[in-house]
């Protein structure tokens, strides 16, 4: 299979991939999401500026939170002690991106540009509070990983825009953990949760939640969050957070003839019990 | 010399062909490519049943770069077929072929494309206009028997493509004395082959003027008349020649690229290539056939079997391949391996618009055993009796009559077959008979454990009238000594490793070390037929050709004859057909026996199923190459995880929806249970060469009724629609409150 | 587009469409067919091959972005004529049988057992997730695979 035609150039720095890219144009990183749906003709940008040799784009650094840049891979980050250390949960959903292959190429700015509802990092981010960086021809800009996410495939980056890195805040005194119920072999997320959990003692202070996979984007789950804070993760709660979870994603299920959206709905209920075990386990 | 004991039979002689796979310098067919060549691309139909009114290529010819379009009217015979020459080779009008203008499905091929480059060929490909005109269609079976029912074919009313019956015994006398009567309704779907290499060919005008094609397939004699029958040309002509084969189980058994590929060099004179992507593969090569069986069992009190009923309904598609012959490997499979006195079925092949259905490892068998071994469990939990001990009490063996009225043939070791996979797994023998060692439960309440059981049996060789042969030549160089043996057959090493077990066949038959031993094979140039590798029958088969061959050849070697050449064409006990009242036939001259258990993890509160263990006891008669033999085995036993638990291929009005890898998914490293444990027992088939039995389909056979017995070992509920996808697990354990959190 | 890359320690300079895949490069320009092609979607691994060391599904690369790398395939495994020991180990044990997926299969496990001598079998069962076989179960690929880790462990 052969992806349509398109112009090729190669930036040395963040100016000059944006004073490259056209209207058509898209940025090349791994090109590990992107080269696949090239092949099956979902996408035909008629340029790519590729990034993938951009120094300042590539690294983690841990100053207070985390600064990932966009050219990161997926097994860098997911080696990281840093990350290990502030968000064991990002750690976790890179290390479970496609196989080593892929994680060894695909970049974690690719990964949430594409916004694959099924891809494992955006459930983290979201729960976890990440923000974008995106720098665009009339300057940069931040969002939150929340609204970032739009819908299938689709976030917040206009044309022409370029996500430069994310942050995330050091998570390291929360429980995290990012817990996915994988489709056989491929194992993509059928429904993928995402929790953090800052403890005060016995109680829960504040719960981060987020569900992907069942979803058509990585959805914040306020109700389950509600469910839980304050309590001290008792089995009611938990019944309480599992049953919420299921109207919070409510308006943004996906699914297939195999797994259609209903079970996924449940399954979001089970896999939070099982995230919130992992996380305090 | 000729006396020396060489050991070459059951000894893991490694593959002949192991150093090119292993350094990347073996060529599959899509690695070849010859100076000149040009690039072929194929238009499929884009209707699932509709007229091809008219074909305008003149758009696409005028792309620079393109050779030349071929449509229908370049088709001499515009015909082709395994069984029945029912599917045009490219539809549209003009022909003489009648029903040639109707595409009847998606994978219908309008018009081949040759040009300059693959990519030329691909971009005429949108400039190939078709205007069709639609006709109803229909994708159930049981809809397309309607008399109202969209006919396909004209010559099949109500679509049937075959009807057979059995009627034995009586009926109302063994309902009667059945203490216990269990029913079942058994669905299964399309199941893809999802062979590592794409289809793939090259075809070339050869020295000695012969239109030659290049290609990966099951039987090149075939291939070789399929062609030249579509060509109208003189069979030698033709020639068939298979490389490297990346695997095949039975999805190479009907054309793809071949008639098209040497249509266009016979026409040209030039040398043509094609390289389909996946997404071609699965689009456009048949399927396992979902069938639906409705089935009725009675037994006494004491598990002794009285009756059984059942109808099935097999899915064709839109052209036969081989369904008539795998719904008759149903027929005679859907009864299980056992001695019934009072039987009743109905079986019935479908022409739909879906894609067609074909050859596929087990050939119906595994659709039919679903059902038997699942109504065998289901009468063993009903009579609570243990389900190795009622398939005991009534299993086939030496001197039973089968369904079909007849003996089966000798050599019946389906009991053994069964002590020994419950020996060998988790039964214990005592005075009261076999009962199971239940699993030990996890602390972890959302997993349970449960151990199930399943056997089968099915045909080696072609069945019900086929003329059965094989052909093989030895020649014995040398001068005081033999120095070398060549082997000449067309048999097709499709990745089962069958030219290394035949050139240790024909070491031993000739009576010299391995090594002495070369093969020239897969050639119609080099070779008269040896049949496809399929069915399980090219270790039996070739193997008494290969000893007919080196007989005479060894017998003109004492006559001083050098190099003495020996020719042999093997034919087995002839079969006969289904009688249409009754079904009585000697359908088969030889069969393998197969039991296997499992043992399962039920993630109750997802419906996740988790292959653990499982133990495979297969007769194989003798034991050819080991390492070779157990490799089957493994592959197999994990297609058919696949096939019990993951694979789903989706279709929707004949168009499938998940042509990929990525959307059609099957096991990984990660999904397979850590042990396969292969039990071989080695019970000499009596007309089995060196009394080997076929086994390459027999360990695909019964693992999906062993998972769904061992499902309701775990849980208490069956599962009776493959695949056993996590969702339909948990909607039947939901429906008996099992798992809700 | 012009691109230089060195394939089993030979310097390669090429004129190349820019949309051309590694894969294509490899098989089409290089005469390098060892590396096959199975699903054209990142799933099968059949493509396998080292970019700077690192394992990689040459159908998930364009060509230009291997510019100025080191590639190695299946073709440049063996070292001075002798075939790499997990060559061997795949030939010895059986582990391959269509051998379609064989040189991707071979390609990444070389490249785990030189980062993780003395593999456990279940790590082997979880790092070839990405290389698929329909032939033979995956019994004898693990078990070559865990011959050489375990050699690789020893030494």
């Amino acid at each position: 299979m052969w992806p349509n035609e398109f112009d090729y150039a190669r930036a040395g720095s963040v100016d000059e991939a944006l004073s490259l890219i056209g209207d058509e144009g898209k940025f090349l990183a791994g090109g590990h999401s992107l080269l696949p749906v090239m092949k099956l003709r979902l996408a035909a940008p008629e340029q790519l500026v590729d990034i993938g040799g951009i120094d300042s784009l590539r690294g983690i650094s841990a100053d207070g939170g985390l600064t990932i840049g966009a050219t990161t891979t997926h097994a860098e980050i997911a080696a990281s002690a840093d990350v290990q250390a502030m968000c064991a949960g990002l750690a976790s959903a890179c290390g479970q991106v496609g196989d080593q292959a892929v994680r060894n190429f695909g970049t974690i700015g690719g990964n949430i540009a594409h916004a694959d509802p099924a891809s494992d990092p955006p459930t983290v981010l979201v729960a976890c509070g990440a923000t974008i960086h995106i720098q665009g021809a009339d300057g940069s800009r931040s969002v939150s990983a929340q609204d970032f996410f739009v819908d299938l495939f689709e976030t917040d980056l206009e044309d022409g825009e370029l996500i430069t890195s994310l942050s995330l805040p050091n998570c390291s005194d929360c429980q995290c953990a990012y817990v996915k119920f994988p489709h056989p072999a491929s194992r993509y997320a059928i429904v993928g949760v995402a929790v953090c959990l800052k403890m005060d003692g016995g109680t829960c202070a504040q719960a981060d939640i987020a569900v992907g996979g069942a979803t058509v984007k990585a959805v914040k789950c306020g109700g389950a969050e509600a469910a839980l804070t304050g309590s001290t993760l008792d089995d009611a709660a938990i019944s309480a957070a599992a049953e919420a979870v299921k109207a919070d994603i409510g308006d943004w299920l996906a699914g297939d003839i195999a797994y259609p959206e209903s079970y996924r709905q449940q399954m979001a209920g089970v896999f939070l019990r099982r995230a919130i075990a992992a996380a305090t386990g | 010399m000729l006396n020396e004991t060489t050991a070459v039979i059951s000894e893991s002689i490694k593959r002949i062909d192991a150093r090119g796979k292993v350094t990347g310098e073996t060529p599959y067919p899509g690695d070849i490519d010859i100076d000149g060549q040009l690039w072929m691309r194929i238009k499929f139909s884009e209707r699932a049943h509709a007229r091809v009114i008219r074909v305008d290529a003149s758009p696409a010819e005028a792309l620079p770069g393109v050779i030349r379009v071929f449509t229908s009217q370049d088709v001499p015979v515009n015909e082709y077929g395994l069984v029945m020459k029912d599917q045009p080779v490219l539809c549209g009008p003009g022909g003489d072929k009648a029903g040639a203008d109707v595409v009847r499905c998606y994978m219908d091929m309008v018009a081949a494309v040759v040009a300059e480059t693959d990519d030329i060929a691909r971009r005429a490909l949108d400039l190939i206009q078709v205007e069709y005109e639609d006709l109803p269609a229909v994708f159930d079976p049981e809809d397309a028997m309607a008399e109202s029912a969209p006919q396909l074919h004209p010559e099949h009313p109500r679509n049937l493509v075959t009807q057979y019956r059995i009627r034995r015994g009586d009926m109302a006398a063994g309902w009667a004395a059945a203490d216990v009567v269990v029913e079942g309704e058994y669905e299964t779907t399309w199941q893809e082959h999802a062979y590592l290499q794409p289809e793939a060919g090259l075809s070339y005008i050869d020295e000695e003027d012969r239109v030659t094609v290049v290609v990966a397939g099951q039987w090149t004699h075939e291939d070789q008349e399929q062609i030249y029958h579509a060509l109208n040309l003189p069979p030698a002509d033709v020639r068939v020649i298979y490389p490297a084969i990346g695997g095949a189980f039975g999805g190479r058994e009907d054309m793809s690229v071949q008639i098209v590929l040497a249509l266009a060099t016979w026409k040209l004179r030039r040398p043509v290539k094609i390289q389909w992507n996946r997404e071609e593969s699965i689009l456009y090569h048949h399927k396992r056939h979902p069938i639906k069986i409705r089935a009725k069992w009675g037994a006494t009190r004491s598990g002794r079997l009285t009756a059984i009923q059942a109808e099935v309904i097999g899915d064709a598609g839109a052209y036969n391949y081989t369904s008539n012959k795998v719904l008759g490997n149903a027929h005679l499979t859907v009864s299980g391996p056992y001695e019934i006195p009072n039987v009743h079925i109905d079986t019935y092949t479908v022409y739909t618009n879906n894609i067609p259905s074909g050859a596929f490892r087990g050939f119906g068998a595994p659709q039919a055993l679903l059902a038997a071994e699942g109504q065998m469990n289901r009468l063993a939990a009903a009579l609570d009796i243990d389900p190795l001990q009622i398939r005991l009490i009534n299993s086939i063996r030496e001197g039973s009559i089968g369904t079909v009225a007849t003996p089966f043939p000798a050599g019946v070791t389906m009991p053994e077959v069964f002590e020994a996979c419950g020996r060998e797994s988790w039964w214990r023998q005592t005075s009261a008979g076999w009962t199971l060692q239940k699993p030990a439960q996890l602390a972890d309440a959302s997993k349970r454990r449960g151990r199930g059981l399943a056997g089968g049996f099915k045909n080696v060789g072609f069945s019900f009238g086929f003329p059965e042969h094989c052909w093989a030549g030895i020649e014995l160089q040398g001068s005081a000594e033999i120095e070398a043996v060549i082997l000449y057959h067309a048999g097709a090493d499709v990745g089962q490793g069958a030219h290394t077990a035949l050139s240790q066949m024909a070491a031993d038959a000739v009576g010299v070390p391995f090594d002495k031993v070369r093969i020239v094979a897969s050639d119609t140039a080099t070779s008269e037929s040896s049949g496809s590798a399929s069915a399980s029958r090219l270790s039996f088969m070739s193997g008494n050709a290969i000893r007919g061959a080196a007989e005479i050849a060894l017998r003109k070697w004492l006559e001083e004859e050098r190099p003495a050449k020996g020719e042999f064409m093997y034919h087995p006990p002839p079969t006969t057909a289904f009688d249409p009242q009754t079904g009585r036939a000697e359908p088969n001259f030889a069969y393998g026996y197969v039991a296997e258990a499992v043992e399962v993890e039920v993630d109750i509160e997802t419906g996740q199923v988790q292959l653990i263990d499982v133990v495979c006891a297969n007769d194989v008669g003798k034991v050819i190459n080991p390492q070779q033999l157990e490799g089957q085995i493994e592959g197999a036993v994990i297609q058919a995880q696949g096939y019990a638990l993951m694979e789903y291929l989706v279709s929707r009005e004949g168009k499938i929806l998940n042509p990929y890898l990525s959307t059609y998914l099957i096991p990984t490293s990660l999904d397979v249970p850590p042990r396969i444990k292969s039990v071989l027992l080695e019970n000499p088939d009596p007309i089995g060469p060196w009394g080997v039995r076929g086994m390459a389909e027999m360990p695909f056979l019964p693992l999906a009724p062993a998972i769904a017995a061992a499902i309701y070992d775990a849980t208490g509920v069956w599962v009776d629609s493959q695949p056993f996808t996590a969702q339909r697990v948990v909607k039947a354990l939901r429906k008996h409150g099992i798992g809700a959190i | 587009m012009q691109v230089s890359m060195t394939v089993n320690g030979v310097a390669h300079e090429a004129d190349v469409d820019p949309r051309t895949l590694l894969v294509h490069f490899l098989r089409e320009a290089l005469d390098l067919t060892g590396t096959k092609i199975g699903c054209d979607t990142s799933q099968c691994g059949a493509c396998t091959v080292h970019l700077n060391g690192k394992v990689l599904k040459s159908c998930t690369l364009l060509a230009v972005q291997a510019d100025g790398c080191e590639v190695t395939t299946i073709e440049g495994l063996a070292e001075a004529g002798e075939h790499h020991p997990m060559q061997t180990a795949f030939w010895e044990n059986h582990g391959l049988q269509c051998g379609y997926c064989t040189p991707g299969m071979i390609m990444a496990s070389a490249a785990f057992v030189r980062d993780n001598p003395g593999a456990s079998e279940a790590e082997i069962r979880h790092y070839l997730e990405g290389n698929i076989c329909r032939c033979t179960g995956y019994h004898n690929i693990v078990k070559a695979v865990k011959q050489v880790a375990d050699a690789a462990a020893a030494t």
